[in-house]
C-alpha cells in the first residue's frame, strides 16, 4: 500500500472529527467505521486501518464514545461504537471550529489565486 | 476515582480490544474473500491494511496506562527474569560490583576520616603546631620546643590569635582501687579556648592555677569519668592523688575529645589533663637549650597563611638565638605545620598506597562488568533482532538494555553497601592502632555515592552494547543464525584490550605485592639486634614522691632484681628505663678534647647489670656493668657499635671519656651490638647505656624488668605481682609483653599494608582470571562453527585447544607488557615502604608475569576443552 506524500498526513484532531460524525449517524464497529471513512473520502484519506485503535481507545477514555454488542453486516455479533451525549457535544463544537477554520484557509487561498 | 476504576476494569478494556480488532480482521477477510481472493491471498492483504496488531494494541493500551511508569515496571520485571535464568552471569557480576564498590568505599572512607577530615576541633584548617629540630643534632627530628622558647613565641608573635603548650606525661592514679599508670596531658590554660572545646562538666583552668605551685587541679576524661568513678555527677571538687600528691577535679571532658591527637592506640590516649605550669626549673636560662620536648599549638589570625607564621617564627628564633648564645651544635630551626597534616604524617603514604591499589581494583572490576555485558550483548544479538523484527522499536530496546544495566548496578550497589559496612567494622577491629582517628572511620555517604556512581556508569554504558551493535547489523543478518551472526570483530578486540587491561593492573598490583613482601621477609630475618625468644618484659614506676632517696631505691630494685630472678624458669633479670621499638630517648654528649658546644646526640637507657644478656644482645668489646659500679665510684658507660663506628672509627673506645650535660664524665667500658631503637626499618642510631645504679634516673622514674628463660610468659605475671608487691604492694604493674609482640607490634602497619595489597592483589588477579574465562568463552562460542568445520575437515583435537589457549597467550603478553611498564612508574609510589628491596626487584620481575600466564592459561584452558570436545555434528547444525 503507497502512500503518497499528498495525503499522508491528516491535521490533528481529523481523524476523531470523522470517527465522531459516522458514529453519530450510526453505531458501526472497527472495520465497518473504517471502510466508511476510506468510501466517503472517496479513497483521497488512506489511514491505516490499525491506526483507528488507538483512537478509538483515546476517546472511550475521555467518555465520548462508548462499546456495546451490535451485530455486523454480515450477521456475526460484534462490538460496536456509539456516541455518548459528552461526545455528541463534542462533536457539535469541533465541526463548528473546523467550518471556521475551512473557511479562513479558503479566504486565503481564493485571494491567493485571484 | 476515574483512575482507579481504569485501573481495575483495565484487563476488561484490553480482552474487549483484542476482540475488536479479531472481529475487524474476519470481517475484512470475509470481504475480500467475497471479491474473490483466496483466503491466502485475503488474509495477506488485510493484514497488511491493518498494520502490525502487536504495536496498535500496544499503543491503544497505553491509552490506559501511565506509558512510562507502567513499562519500566515491565522491563524490571523483565530484567529480573533474565537474570534468574543465567545465574552464572549475575552472580559475577554482582560480587564483582560488590567488591568494586565494598572495598573501594571502605578504603575511601578511611582516607576521608584519617587524611580529608578536618579535626574535631573548631575550625581545625586554621591550627598549626610549631616545633624546632636540631639540624646538626639530630637532623630532621623534631624535639618540640623549651619553656623558655615557648614564653618568646608566644610574646613575640604577631600572626596567631593565640598559642598553647602542652606535654605528655604520665601518672599513678592511687586511691581508687590498685594503683594504675595513666596517660595524662599537660596543657596551658589557652589550649581549651584556643581548640574550641568546652569541659562536659565543671570549668576550663583558670590562668591563676597554670602557674607553678597553684597547679594541683585535674580535668577527667569522659572514659576515666565513666571507667573509675561510675559517671559521679558530684566528682568537681573531689581529690585524687596522682604520683602521691592530691589533685583536685575540677571537670569532666567530652568523650570526642582528644589531645594530643598524634595517632596513639586508644589505650595509651590521655586520661588527664593538668595545667602546663612550667615549673622554675625548665625556666633556667640554661634549660633553654637542654631541656625541649615542649608542644606548641597555634591558631593563625584571619588572613595569615602558614607561610608566613613560618617566615615570622624563623625571625623570632633567629632573634632569641643572637641574644642567648647559642653555639656549637645547638642551632634550632622552628617548622610550622598544618596541625592536620602533621597529625597524619605516619599515616599518609600508606593511605596513598591503599587508596592506588583500591582504584585498581575498582578499574578491573568495571572492566569485568564491562566484558561480561559485551559478550552477553552478543549472545543476545539473536534475541534483540527478533523483538526488533516483531516491533519493538530501537528506543524501546536500549530502554529495556539500560533497565537490566541498573537493576544490575542497583542489586551490585546494595551488596558493595554491606559489604563495605563489613569492611569498615573489620578494619576498625583489626587495623593497626597507629593508623589515627581509626575508630572514628565510618561509611561515608559521599565515596559510597562515588562507587555507586562509578559502577553504575559502567554498567549502564555497556549496558548499551546491545543495542548499539543492533543499529549496525541489519535485523535480517542478525536473525539468519546466532551462529552465522560473526560480524562483530570490533567487540572481540574491544574485550581482548579491555582483557589485557585487566591483566595490566592485576600486574601492577602483583608487582607491589611481592615487593612488599620481600621488604617484609627481609625486615623479619634482618637482626633485631635482641634475642626475641623466652623474654617477658613488664613495667612499673619508682616515681620521686615515693622514693626521693636514690639510695633507698636502689635497695627495693636490687631486692627486686633478685627476688624475680628465683622465679621458675627464669635464668636472668635486668631492668632498663627505655626499651627498644617501645620508646626511647636522646641525650646530648661531648667528646673529650671537644670544644665546648661541639654536642652530639645520642639514644639513652638507664640499664642494670645484666641487660645485655636478659635482652641477648652481644657484647662485643669491654665488660657489662657489676655490683661493683656503684653511685661512689667513678661513672662508666657502654656505648653500641654504631656509636663507636661513628665517633672512634678505627680506633678502640674502650677507656675513652665523654661528658653528658653537667652529669660529668663518664669512661666508656664495653661496646655492645647494635639494636634497632625507633623501628625495625631504620638503622640502629649510636646509643649509650648507663648504669642505673650509678646515676640519677630520669625523672619519671619509669622503669622496665626484662625476663629471660624458658619460663618467661604471660603465665608468670601472678608470680611477679606476688614478688613485686610483697615488697611495695603500691608499685603499678602495666605493659606486659613478651620482646616477640613488640616486634610484631613496630610491624602492625606494615603486615597491615601487606594484608591489604595482599587482598586486592589475589582480587585484581581472581577477577581478571574471570575476564579472561568470560572472553574466551565468548571466542569459544562465537567460532564453534568453525572449530567444527576444522574438527570435521580432521584437525586434531589438540590444535584446537592450542587454538584457544595461543589466544589467552596474547592476552596475557600484551596485559603483561603494559602491566610492566605501568608498574615501573608505579612502584615510585612504595619507595617509603620497602626495605633492602630494589623496585627493579628481578625475582618479583620474573614471578609476576609467571603468574599471571599461568592464571591466564588456566583460565583459558575450561573453554579450550570445550572447544576441542566439540561434537561436529552439533556445532554444524544451524539451529
Amino acid at each position: 500500500m503507497v502512500k503518497t506524500p499528498a495525503y499522508r498526513d491528516l491535521f490533528p484532531g481529523a481523524l476523531e472529527l470523522m470517527i465522531l460524525q459516522t458514529l453519530n449517524r450510526t453505531p458501526m464497529h472497527g472495520y465497518a467505521l473504517a471502510q466508511h471513512i476510506k468510501t466517503i473520502s472517496d479513497d483521497l484519506l488512506q489511514i491505516e486501518e490499525g491506526s483507528l485503535y488507538p483512537a478509538l481507545q483515546r476517546m472511550l477514555k475521555t467518555g465520548w464514545l462508548k462499546s456495546e454488542m451490535g451485530v455486523s453486516a454480515r450477521n456475526r455479533p460484534v462490538r460496536v461504537y456509539k456516541l455518548t451525549p459528552a461526545g455528541r457535544k463534542r462533536l457539535e463544537e469541533e465541526r463548528s471550529s473546523f467550518e471556521k477554520m475551512f473557511a479562513g484557509i479558503h479566504r486565503v487561498l481564493a485571494v491567493a489565486q485571484s | 476515582m476515574p483512575w482507579l476504576r481504569q485501573l481495575f476494569t483495565r484487563h476488561r478494556r484490553y480482552d474487549e480490544l483484542s476482540e475488536s480488532m479479531r472481529e475487524h480482521l474476519e470481517e475484512k477477510i470475509a470481504d475480500l474473500i467475497d471479491t474473490g481472493m483466496t483466503p491466502e491471498q485475503a488474509e495477506r492483504s488485510a493484514r497488511i491494511e491493518f498494520g502490525n496488531p502487536a504495536l496498535i494494541a500496544e499503543r491503544s493500551r497505553e491509552v490506559w496506562q501511565w506509558p512510562t511508569a507502567e513499562t519500566l515496571w515491565a522491563d524490571t520485571k523483565f530484567a529480573a527474569r533474565q537474570m534468574r535464568k543465567s545465574p552464572g552471569f549475575t552472580i559475577t557480576c554482582l560480587l564483582t560490583l560488590a567488591i568494586g564498590i565494598g572495598a573501594n568505599t571502605a578504603v575511601f572512607s578511611t582516607i576521608n576520616t584519617i587524611l580529608l577530615h578536618p579535626l574535631p576541633y573548631r575550625d581545625s584548617g586554621r591550627l598549626v603546631l610549631v616545633s624546632e629540630s636540631l639540624p646538626l643534632l639530630n637532623g630532621d627530628n623534631l624535639v618540640g620546643v623549651s619553656a623558655k622558647e615557648f614564653l618568646d613565641y608566644q610574646q613575640q608573635n604577631t600572626v596567631f590569635s593565640d598559642v598553647a603548650a602542652f606535654e605528655t606525661d604520665e601518672f599513678n592514679l592511687t586511691g581508687i582501687g590498685q594503683a594504675q599508670r595513666v596517660n595524662a596531658a599537660r596543657i596551658s590554660a589557652t589550649t581549651l579556648p584556643l581548640l574550641g572545646v568546652d569541659p562536659e562538666l565543671g570549668r576550663n583552668f583558670t590562668a591563676e592555677e597554670d602557674r607553678h605551685g597553684s597547679d594541683h587541679v585535674v580535668l577527667l576524661s569522659h572514659a576515666l569519668w565513666e571507667g573509675q568513678f561510675g559517671r559521679d555527677p558530684w566528682i568537681m571538687g573531689k581529690t585524687i592523688h596522682l604520683d602521691e600528691t592530691a589533685y583536685t577535679v575540677i571537670g569532666v571532658m567530652p568523650s570526642s575529645f582528644r589531645f594530643p591527637l598524634d595517632g596513639v592506640p586508644p589505650s595509651e590516649r590521655a586520661s588527664l589533663w593538668l595545667p602546663m605550669a612550667f615549673a622554675p626549673n625548665l625556666l633556667k636560662p640554661e634549660n633553654r637549650t637542654m631541656e625541649f620536648g615542649v608542644g606548641l599549638v597555634a591558631r593563625l589570625k584571619p588572613q595569615v597563611t602558614a607561610k608566613q607564621a613560618q617566615i615570622e617564627m624563623n625571625q623570632i628564633a633567629s632573634r632569641f638565638m643572637r641574644d642567648n648564645g647559642y653555639s656549637g651544635t645547638i642551632r634550632v630551626v622552628p617548622h610550622v605545620f598544618p596541625f592536620a597534616a602533621h597529625t597524619v604524617q605516619g599515616a599518609r603514604s600508606l593511605l596513598i598506597l591503599l587508596a592506588a591499589a583500591v582504584f585498581c581494583v575498582l578499574l578491573i572490576a568495571s572492566a569485568n562488568i564491562a566484558n561480561l555485558l559485551l559478550a552477553r550483548a552478543s549472545a543476545r544479538t539473536h534475541e534483540m533482532a527478533l523483538r526488533l523484527a516483531i516491533g519493538a522499536n530501537r528506543p524501546r530496546l536500549v530502554r529495556q538494555c539500560l533497565v537490566e544495566s541498573a537493576l544490575l548496578g542497583l542489586l551490585g550497589s546494595i551488596a558493595g553497601i554491606m559489604l563495605a559496612i563489613i569492611l569498615i567494622a573489620g578494619l576498625r577491629r583489626f587495623g593497626p592502632a597507629s593508623l589515627p582517628r581509626l575508630q572514628d572511620v565510618s561509611v561515608d555517604p559521599l565515596v559510597l555515592l562515588f562507587a555507586v556512581a562509578l559502577s553504575m556508569i559502567t554498567s549502564l554504558f555497556f549496558g548499551f552494547a546491545p543495542a548499539w551493535r543492533l543499529s549496525r547489523v541489519p535485523p535480517q543478518a542478525a536473525l539468519r543464525t546466532a551462529k552465522q551472526a560473526n560480524g562483530d570483530r570490533g567487540s572481540l578486540r574491544l574485550q581482548n584490550s579491555v582483557a589485557a587491561a585487566q591483566i595490566a593492573i592485576a600486574f601492577v598490583l602483583l608487582i607491589a605485592g611481592g615487593l612488599l613482601l620481600r621488604s617484609f621477609t627481609r625486615l623479619v630475618d634482618s637482626p633485631f639486634g635482641f634475642n626475641p625468644q623466652n623474654a617477658f618484659v613488664v613495667r612499673t614506676v619508682f616515681d620521686l614522691v615515693r622514693y626521693p632517696d636514690p639510695l633507698k631505691r636502689d635497695v627495693v630494685q636490687k631486692q627486686l632484681l633478685d627476688n624475680l630472678s628465683r622465679l621458675p624458669g627464669i635464668d636472668v633479670v635486668a631492668e632498663a628505663s627505655h626499651l627498644p621499638l617501645s620508646d626511647s630517648r636522646q641525650i646530648g654528649f661531648r667528646l673529650e678534647h671537644a670544644a665546648a658546644d661541639d654536642f652530639h646526640m645520642a639514644e639513652n637507657s638507664l640499664v642494670s647489670w645484666g641487660y645485655f644478656r636478659a635482652m641477648g644482645t652481644a657484647l662485643v668489646a669491654g665488660r657489662d656493668f657489676t655490683r661493683g659500679d656503684r653511685r661512689d665510684t667513678p661513672p662508666v658507660a657502654i656505648i653500641n657499635q654504631a656509636l663507636s663506628r661513628k665517633y672512634f672509627a678505627g680506633r678502640d673506645p674502650i677507656g675513652k671519656h665523654f661528658d653528658w650535660g653537667d652529669r660529668g664524665t663518664f669512661t666508656i667500658v664495653g661496646v655492645a651490638a647494635d639494636m634497632h631503637i625507633s623501628s625495625l626499618d631504620s638503622d640502629p642510631p649510636p646509643m649509650i647505656y648507663f648504669d642505673m645504679f650509678q646515676i640519677q634516673s630520669g625523672a619519671s622514674g619509669k622503669t622496665a624488668f626484662i625476663l629471660r628463660g624458658e619460663g618467661a610468659g604471660p603465665e608468670l605475671l601472678p608470680a611477679i605481682r606476688r614478688e613485686v608487691w610483697s615488697v611495695d604492694s603500691e608499685l603499678p604493674l602495666y605493659d606486659a609483653a613478651t620482646l616477640r609482640s613488640l616486634i610484631s607490634e613496630s610491624l602492625a602497619q606494615r603486615s597491615f599494608t601487606l594484608l591489604l595489597l595482599g587482598a586486592f592483589a589475589a582480587i585484581a588477579v581472581l577477577l581478571a582470571a574471570v575476564g579472561i574465562f568470560g572472553v574466551i568463552s565468548y571466542l569459544v562460542a562465537q567460532r564453534s562453527r568453525e572449530f567444527g568445520v576444522r574438527i570435521a575437515l580432521g584437525a586434531n583435537r589438540s590444535q584446537i585447544t592450542h587454538l584457544v589457549l595461543a589466544r589467552g597467550a596474547w592476552i596475557a603478553i600484551a596485559g603483561c607488557a603494559c602491566g610492566l611498564a605501568l608498574s615501573l612508574m608505579a612502584s615510585r609510589l612504595l619507595l617509603t615502604s620497602l626495605y633492602q628491596t630494589s623496585r627493579y626487584d628481578p625475582v618479583m620481575l620474573c614471578l609476576v608475569p609467571l603468574l599471571l600466564f599461568a592464571v591466564v592459561l588456566l583460565a583459558s584452558w575450561i573453554p579450550a576443552r570445550r572447544a576441542a570436545k566439540l561434537d561436529p555434528v552439533d556445532a554444524l547444525r544451524i539451529e
